[in-house]
């Protein structure tokens, strides 16, 4: 009985951290490294410092086509020291994960993913993404303001994996994606040499994730131990009819096991609208140097939404023959264990914070056709602590789940821990003009991971990148700007499993809280228990704008 | 020569006479013109009816072509008091029930509810006698009680308003109506009632109706009369305490309204309006899952009235800015209604004549 009190299964985790700041926004700024709070770049001045609009005169509008190639990669790999002969697996033995293949690898692919509202997670599985922006200015004639409005996307990260990608236990598809439509904003010109600025951005959240679930903890190793015991299953699998201890325990109603699905929780929730505003100012003492800053207003959106947890037929089936045993109607009373419902739904909802962002730049021009940027830019993503899910009612997977991590779970509550951290990142932007109508363009931005080693995923799988950009600033005519860049962007983490007497010495050297630590009471956000864990995001993007007056 | 030249100078002359005297006669008109009353005149009545529309946009057509965006700000107030009400039953030494029940807690709080509504909507004039216009709100709500906050799209709803018969000065003039309004905001049926609050109806619903008003200088009578039809939600999964809503069978609902509008001065204006609305009771399909009944529970039909009050200020020769305030004559009515409308100046966004 103890055993099955202590079912637990794993829940959703859902990150994203730096991956969605600043990337994707705007064309010039891609290609300075983002470090363009002092060096204005057109109408999405409005993200970075809406004092810029003041540089743009009469009636503007930009349009921008963002071209994105995305590619996210896992390996799992069963660790040296698993592929001994003396190994000792214990009772749950990571050899048998089944999606490891007879080498013991195995790869997961994921693709671009984005929440569409009013039809929920979609797969982008067109090699390039394109993510239009759009904007529009207005300097009314011989006045000191500039009024600007655009659509853009401040945040955006989703990944989508197949049916049977090894990687679906966690974030099999996931989105968390914060979209402005609408962003009225102004600059105003105190002097010649000094503007401000505001942005009120109004914008719709979105996060949502579905994902298998499994439940590779010791206990359930146990469970299906007793199974083969009870000789419940041939070697088939198929259900041989035998059940010794019946009525008073039926163990035997369906096959369940450390490495069998447990069923599919699907989680959608969205805020339509959430307010933020962005401060600015510009300060341009001398043609050759220019100061900036930039601030963008945390969001905290109230999201709210549908969950649906649809349970394997082995799994409701093993449920429901327990539940109607005399021990199984007892216990599971007590312990609100599942009653072998096929399906579960209801409404969700949870917090998440838009964090608050500063960045400060300069400006510098030399030797006539020289310009070199440089910003630091602060997120704070000490907000980020935890995701809390509220449900509406007693969900029976939680009731189980709780048993064995009371700090994480309770009846109608799931929390997910991250921990992240805010950190200071900085941009580096160079520009050189070639002639009066070409301006050509170098950007680097090293942009720090606000995810702790602990707290590593795959489904943010962003630890430390490197941003490199080129691009290039056309004339096209008096009135006309187009801007190009390529960029290129990719990091690599390496998750190592812990060694093996990890959880007797109680010391997780290795591991990520968030993947695959082995423990009793982490099966709860660890789907891959004892696996080394490499992930690798590769990014591509080229960029054109085009903005003119009308 | 010189008689050459008088002679051909003549003509000439003559023509210079008959232009001098054209040139008078024209100015003679233009004069008499100018003194008559032009479209574009600042009368009385025709800025009685600019104050008017300007406060009753439901009356007021656009030129083919034109359009207008506007802005209005509501904030409303709902104050009421609830009873926190917890009673035990009593139970003897073994646990069991002894058929007496005592009162743990009985507490009255007041709850109060504040919701602000930035609207924007966008009239486009497709003829000169069918305007359609779309409204989007975005709303912010607050509730005290459980500290509730919520910001959110609300309903978004499109309508046409068509004059069948020209307008003739003086006449009464007729609007035909009719809106659709989406379920966009966050329903009711759908949100965990203990942790979010709605920011729309929850139903799609559809609405017809007549508006008819007429000019008694200085006063503007106007009122109207619409039916609307809410469409039933199915397939909801609800908690409400230990059952679940599946159906929502909203009623439909009769609305009217009536007022008038008097101009005080060429820029000051006061109106004055009540509206009404009747609305069939609601039914609500309810499963419970302990005993597995699904049972139907009626909302009776209920009876709501708002008085309105507007003044309407030209702040500058083309722009009126209203401000009105009104109270709820109902249970169901907010107590408070505070609102601002102006209307945004699109004409910028486009490049103007000349240029």
């Amino acid at each position: 009985m103890r055993i099955l009190f202590l079912f637990i299964f794993l829940v959703p985790g859902l990150a994203s951290a730096q991956l969605a700041q600043n990337l994707f926004l705007d064309t010039k700024a891609m290609s300075l490294g983002n470090a363009v709070t002092a060096d204005p770049v057109g109408i999405m001045d409005i993200h970075f410092n809406p004092a810029g609009l003041t540089k743009l005169e009469g009636r503007q509008i930009q349009i921008q086509l963002m071209n994105i190639l995305l590619s996210s990669e896992a390996t799992f790999t069963l660790p040296d020291e698993a592929r001994g002969d003396d190994y000792d697996p214990g009772l749950l033995d990571i050899r048998k994960d089944p999606i490891l293949g007879s080498d013991g690898r195995a790869e997961s692919h994921a693709t671009a993913a984005a929440y569409i509202p009013g039809i929920g997670l979609m797969p982008m599985t067109l090699p390039v993404l394109t993510l239009p922006t759009g904007g529009v200015s207005i300097q009314p004639p011989g006045s000191k303001f500039t009024f600007a409005n655009a659509v853009y996307a401040p945040m955006a990260a989703g990944f989508a994996k197949d049916d049977n990608d090894p990687g679906r236990y966690q974030a099999k598809q996931v989105a968390l994606q914060r979209f402005t439509y609408l962003s009225p904003s102004f600059g105003y010109k105190v002097t010649d040499e000094f503007s401000v600025g505001a942005s009120f951005l109004f914008s719709h959240q979105a996060v949502a994730v579905v994902q298998d679930i499994r439940a590779p903890s010791v206990l359930i190793g146990v469970l299906e131990q007793l199974q083969t015991a009870f000789g419940c299953f041939d070697s088939d699998g198929n259900p041989t009819g035998n059940d010794p201890l019946a009525p008073l325990i039926t163990l035997c109603g369906g096959k369940v096991g450390p490495y069998e699905d447990v069923g599919t929780l699907k989680i959608i929730t969205e805020e339509s609208l959430s307010p933020s505003f962005n401060l600015g100012f510009l300060w341009e003492p001398a043609d050759w140097v220019a100061f900036g800053v930039g601030y963008q207003s945390e969001a905290v959106s109230r999201l709210k939404g549908t969950y649906d947890l649809e349970y394997t037929d082995e799994f409701a089936n093993f449920f429901r023959t327990f539940r109607s045993s005399i021990i199984g109607a007892i216990g599971g009373a007590i312990f609100s264990l599942p009653t072998g419902v096929k399906k579960e739904s209801g409404q969700v909802s949870t917090e998440l914070t838009y964090p608050q962002h500063f960045q400060t730049g300069v400006k510098l021009r030399f030797l006539d056709k020289y310009q070199l940027n440089m910003d630091a830019g602060w997120t704070d993503y000490d907000k980020w602590d935890a995701l809390k899910f509220d449900f509406d009612r007693q969900v029976s997977f939680l009731s189980t789940a709780k048993t064995l991590a009371p700090t994480l779970v309770s009846d109608t509550s799931l929390r997910q821990p991250l921990n992240y951290k805010s950190v200071w990142s900085f941009g580096f932007g160079m520009q050189y003009d070639l002639n009066s109508r070409i301006k050509l363009r170098l950007g680097y931005e090293p942009r720090k991971s606000s995810i702790p080693d602990d707290a590593r995923s795959i489904q943010a799988p962003l630890g430390f990148a490197k941003l490199y950009s080129v691009g290039m600033g056309y004339q096209w005519d008096l009135d006309t700007v187009v801007d190009l860049s390529l960029s290129f962007m990719q990091s690599k983490e390496t998750i190592l499993a812990d060694p093996q007497d990890a959880e007797s010495t109680g010391e997780y050297p290795n591991s990520s809280d968030a993947i695959n630590r082995n423990c009793l009471t982490c099966t709860v956000t660890n789907p891959y228990p004892g696996l080394d864990v490499d992930t690798k995001l590769t990014i591509g993007a080229a960029g054109i704008s085009f903005r003119t007056k009308f | 020569m010189f008689i050459r030249t008088t002679l051909i100078s003549l003509p000439l002359l003559l023509a210079w006479g008959a232009n001098v005297h054209a040139d008078q006669a024209q100015n003679l008109s233009k004069a008499r013109e100018a003194l008559t009353k032009q479209d574009s005149d600042a009368d009385t009545e025709k800025a009685l009816e600019e104050v008017f529309e300007a406060a009753e946009k439901n009356y007021s057509l656009l030129k083919r072509g034109g359009v207008a965006l506007n802005y209005n700000f509501d904030y409303s107030y709902y104050g009421d008091q609830r009873i926190d009400l917890v009673i035990e039953p009593n139970l003897d030494s073994e646990g069991q029930p002894t058929g007496s029940s005592s009162i743990r807690n009985a507490d009255v709080s007041p709850v109060a509810s504040h919701t602000f509504t930035n609207a924007f909507t966008f009239d486009y004039g497709l003829f000169n006698n069918l305007t359609l216009s779309a409204r989007l709100p975005l709303v912010a709500k607050f509730e005290t009680e459980d500290e509730l906050t919520a910001y959110a799209l609300g309903d978004i709803s499109g309508s046409v308003r068509w004059q069948p018969y020209e307008y003739v000065p003086g006449q009464m003039s007729q609007t035909v109506f009719g809106s659709l309004k989406l379920k966009t905001g966050d329903s009711p049926y759908e949100i965990d009632l203990d942790r979010n609050l709605s920011s729309g109806s929850g139903t799609y619903s559809l609405s017809g109706g007549l508006s008819v008003s007429k000019v008694l200088d200085p006063v503007v009578l106007f009122g109207s009369g619409s039916y609307g039809y809410n469409m039933p939600e199915k397939g909801l999964n609800q908690v409400r305490g230990s059952s679940i809503l599946q159906e929502v069978h909203p009623g439909n609902s009769l609305s009217f309204s009536m007022g008038f509008a008097y101009s005080l001065s060429y820029d000051v204006s006061l109106s004055a309006s009540f509206q009404g609305s009747f609305n069939d009771r609601t039914r609500f399909q309810i499963y419970t899952p302990s005993t597995g009944e699904t049972q139907s529970s009626i909302s009776g039909s209920q009876m709501s009235g708002i008085m309105n009050f507007a003044l309407g200020v030209r702040v500058s020769p083309k722009t009126i800015a209203n401000i009105n305030v009104g109270f709820g004559m109902t249970e169901l009515s907010p107590d408070i209604i505070l609102g601002l409308s102006l209307p945004i100046d699109i004409e910028g966004v486009k490049p103007s004549s000349g240029s």
